[in-house]
């Protein structure tokens, strides 16, 4: 029971870290009064790169620096496209959530093939200091400072 | 207009409307280059393409049935969007709208009824299911002030959720479970309750979806320009208190405009189900909601560019099939030339108001 305890916390905590990044990003911009519709997008592209840029360099955290640069790059465009073009912000986004897709989908198939099973590195495995000490009995309450799993997976 | 040449204002007019075109030619360009740069044949492709698009009348019927589909979402989208509201639960009323045809499809009483009401009665059901659907976001908006962008696409989720349901469970729509391998689908609907084939050639799916979809493009062209409920909508759209002030019905208006919205959604499903799919499975809708919401957004209000914009889209996700079974391009490629079109269009926009502002 406690060990169930312990790993419905951590997953929750694991789950949720990408949706409070993700959410947090588009807070900045909706102060700015700008709407981002396509942070699915961005999440699509930037996790293709990210593990890209993990597998090719074996290191993990060039892979979140890979992630990082290329989300910016399509926010860039984006941003040119919606604040200086002035085009509608719902259309460029649903177009980027689109482009998105199919672009992380076509690399993947020109780089890794039909179906890969090709291991990239994932991030360690964080211990916080004073959480990771509750007392459950068995299994300690550690949460992955990455949500991506550590296989690259095509996507549908 | 005596002389040939063209006056500077009709110039810049040709100019603004040939943006778009450019866009798409523009996006295209960049596709075949892409094929190129992933080592396949452009003839092949291209051949592959014009042939899945309307090649044959299979393929041509395909495609308008596709086209048809996306039009009657973009069209409710574009009668909400008139009064400032913006429906993007295209996808969940479709679910719900096919759902519903499915069921009163299924029903043993319908598939007799005589005078076409076996084919009509799905057809309504899916309409009506559609209806409520996009309704409930209208009383939403009005009864709780919840934004529609969110309510029509979270209830879209729980649309094609329910779909999944539908399916999977005996007790709904799932076939009778015969063994092990029965596929979590609803049984196929009667021949009586599918829609009639508009031509007599077998090999053509054309169905009469495309009629009674150009009948409604018609209809939502007068509502929307020669009916009080029209300029109702606009009012609404354009100042809601100074319309409520005037005295309009807004809370009345604002759910029946999103009402219709979900109504064509659900039309659309029905007559997917109904034309061609014939039986219901998870995921049915494929994007089509997505799509058809495209459709709308960038006709920019205009009944004339639904159709065309839906016809287009239909001949994409067409070509698009073939050119990846016919030339082995990966069908990822025409999601990104589709991509690429809809962020190019919307992008040049900006010329267009600059090119149409200089006339005024």
């Amino acid at each position: 029971m406690e060990e169930t305890l312990a790993i419905f916390i951590a997953s929750t905590l694991r789950l949720a870290m990408p949706l409070m990044l993700a959410a947090s990003g588009e807070l900045v911009s909706e102060r700015a009064g700008v709407l981002n519709l396509s942070l699915e997008g961005m999440m699509l592209t930037a996790a293709f790169f990210g593990a890209l840029g993990s597998w090719a360099t074996g290191n993990p955290y060039l892979g979140v620096g890979c992630a990082v640069g290329a989300a910016l790059c399509v926010a860039a465009v984006q941003a040119w496209l919606s604040v200086n073009l002035r085009a509608n912000q719902l259309v460029i986004g649903i177009g980027f959530n689109i482009l998105a897709l199919g672009a992380t989908t076509l690399l993947y198939r020109i780089i890794f093939g039909g179906l890969s099973r090709e291991e990239i590195p994932g991030l360690p495995k964080l211990s916080v200091p004073g959480l990771s000490d509750l007392p459950f009995r068995r299994r300690r309450l550690r949460c992955r400072s990455s949500a991506a799993s550590s296989r690259i997976a095509p996507c549908p | 207009m005596t002389a040939l040449v063209l006056s500077m204002p009709d110039r810049r007019r040709v100019l603004a409307l040939s943006i778009p075109f450019l866009a798409v030619i523009g996006s295209m360009a960049i596709g075949l280059l892409l094929i190129a740069a992933s080592g396949k044949s452009i003839p092949d492709a291209i051949e592959a393409f014009l042939d899945g698009a309307f090649g044959t009348a299979f393929a041509l019927g395909a495609s308008i049935n596709r086209a048809v589909a996306l039009s009657l979402i973009g069209l409710g989208f574009i009668l909400a969007a008139r009064a400032n509201l913006t429906n993007v639960g295209g996808e969940g009323q479709i679910a719900v709208g096919g759902i519903a045809a499915t069921a009163i499809a299924l029903w043993p009483p319908v598939a007799g009824l005589p005078l076409g009401l076996a084919v009509i009665l799905p057809l309504l059901a899916g309409t009506l299911a559609g209806a409520v659907w996009g309704g409930i976001a209208g009383v939403m908006k009005v009864r709780f002030g919840t934004n529609e962008v969110i309510s029509t696409l979270l209830l879209g989720f729980v649309a094609l959720l329910m779909v999944y349901w539908c399916v999977q469970s005996t007790a709904l729509l799932r076939q009778p479970q015969t063994s092990s391998s029965t596929l979590p689908e609803s049984l196929p609907i009667p021949d009586s309750t599918k829609l009639p084939g508009l031509t007599n050639d077998p090999g053509s799916p054309l169905h009469i979806g495309l009629i009674l979809c150009l009948l409604l493009a018609l209809a939502i062209a007068i509502v929307l320009q020669r009916s009080t409920f029209g300029l109702r909508l606009r009012a609404i759209g354009l100042n809601e208190l100074a319309a409520r002030r005037a005295g309009m019905p807004g809370s009345i208006l604002l759910v029946v405009a999103l009402g219709i919205a979900g109504a064509f959604g659900g039309l659309a499903g029905a007559i997917m189900l109904q034309g061609e799919q014939f039986y219901l499975k998870a995921g049915f809708s494929s994007g089509y909601g997505f799509d058809g919401l495209v459709v709308g957004l960038l006709s920019r209000g205009s009944t004339i560019g639904v159709l065309a914009g839906a016809l287009f889209f239909g001949f994409l996700r067409s070509g698009g099939i073939s050119m990846e079974i016919m030339a082995g391009v990966p069908s990822a490629l025409t999601v990104v030339i589709q991509g690429l079109i809809v962020i190019a269009i919307a992008g040049s926009v900006i010329l267009v108001e600059k090119l149409e502002g200089g006339r005024r």
